[in-house]
């Protein structure tokens, strides 16, 4: 199963931007969902008084703004099932609630490789946040695989 | 948190391990609470028919997740230093009932640019002794214990800062119970172990 020609046509497509304006209540949503005890997660005042605007993210809230699942419906990968293997992220700015964010995914790569269970196909897609100014605020890279079944 | 988990260039050396962090056993309402935090409703991480028909044996933790649990380890080193990159991957399935600890060790620390920059491997092991998730962090810390970040390097990245410990009045904590902190371990299974491909799953809804 090498990456077919239909396949490769997608390196380097992107997707429509995506804004969002980040929410105090998706940051605690968040945080207690992970078990984070920071008080900077939770409470306003705790969060300016270590020199944030608001309540900020841990350090993988982008998640929370990271669906990609929009882009891989445009791509043809609608009803697809993809196991998540890998993720990276450069930090540039925190985010804060109040922040507007937009978010734009890229196809980066799609290459096959061996795995246990025979021949896979992987797929490479990087994410880039960025402020109201075009500055970065965050660069994601995930590794995802195509799940049979 | 005390003091002596705020990491300094001076204090650091390479192979130092960093203080450890046990996440309470895994279970399907913490599965439930995280979905919804990140409006991500993929089944085969909630509903156990889904799950067992792609051939798992149940509903297992989102990568997501794991890498939020070994980021919370990664926040907790770097008050007050910067952090700059972080990446994980992803080598097995944590299941419901799974206790997880969070550990990392520092493996480089480099004057560059005239910022103070760490290089450490963090991993998460299971209550086998099994790794489940392996990457690593980038960081700059002050120079000493008595030096602040200078604000240029403070400027770039995220600084977190301890602020006091969170909890809700007359509720017990989200994870139904708190997380310890536990003795910076040596090289553990994780760090010598070579970890393999697979991971965990994101589904298209």
């Amino acid at each position: 199963m090498a990456v077919s020609a239909k396949l490769k046509q997608l390196i380097g497509k992107s997707s429509k931007p995506m804004y969002f304006e980040v929410e105090k209540g998706q940051i605690r949503r968040f945080a207690m969902a992970i078990g984070e005890e920071n008080s900077i997660h939770f409470d306003e005042k705790a969060a300016k008084g270590a020199g944030f605007s608001s309540l900020v993210g841990p350090p993988t809230f982008a998640a929370v703004l990271h669906d990609i699942d929009p882009f891989l419906d445009d791509l043809g990968f609608e009803g697809k099932t993809f196991m998540h293997a890998e993720e990276e992220y450069e930090y540039y700015q925190p985010i804060c609630a109040g922040d507007a964010l937009r978010v734009v995914h890229k196809m980066a790569k799609i290459y096959d490789g061996l795995a246990s269970k025979g021949k896979l196909i992987f797929f490479v897609i990087e994410t880039r946040g960025t402020d109201k100014k075009a500055k970065p605020v965050f660069k994601g890279k995930r590794l995802i695989v195509e799940l049979k079944n | 948190m005390s003091a002596s988990t705020k990491l300094d260039f001076e204090s650091l050396y390479k192979g130092m391990p960093l203080e450890g962090l046990s996440i309470p056993a895994l279970t399907r309402a913490t599965l439930a609470r995280f979905a919804g935090a990140i409006d991500d409703y993929n089944p085969l991480h909630l509903d156990d028919k889904v799950a067992t028909a792609s051939g798992k044996a149940s509903v297992f933790a989102p990568g997501h997740l794991i890498m939020a649990y070994v980021g919370r380890v990664v926040e907790m080193w770097l008050h007050g230093a910067s952090l700059r990159h972080y990446s994980l991957r992803m080598s097995k399935l944590v299941w419901p009932g799974d206790v997880l600890t969070c550990r990392g060790l520092v493996v480089d620390k480099m004057h560059e640019n005239g910022e103070f920059v760490i290089d450490a491997n963090v991993w998460a092991d299971n209550q086998r002794g099994e790794t489940v998730a392996k990457g690593r962090f980038i960081a700059v810390v002050p120079e000493s214990k008595a030096k602040k970040m200078p604000r240029t390097s403070a400027k770039q990245g995220v600084v977190y800062q301890q602020g006091s410990k969170h909890s809700i009045a007359g509720k017990p904590s989200a994870m139904g119970a708190s997380s310890t902190r536990t003795k910076a371990a040596p090289q553990g299974s994780a760090a010598s172990k070579k970890t393999t491909k697979k991971k965990t799953t994101k589904k298209k809804r």
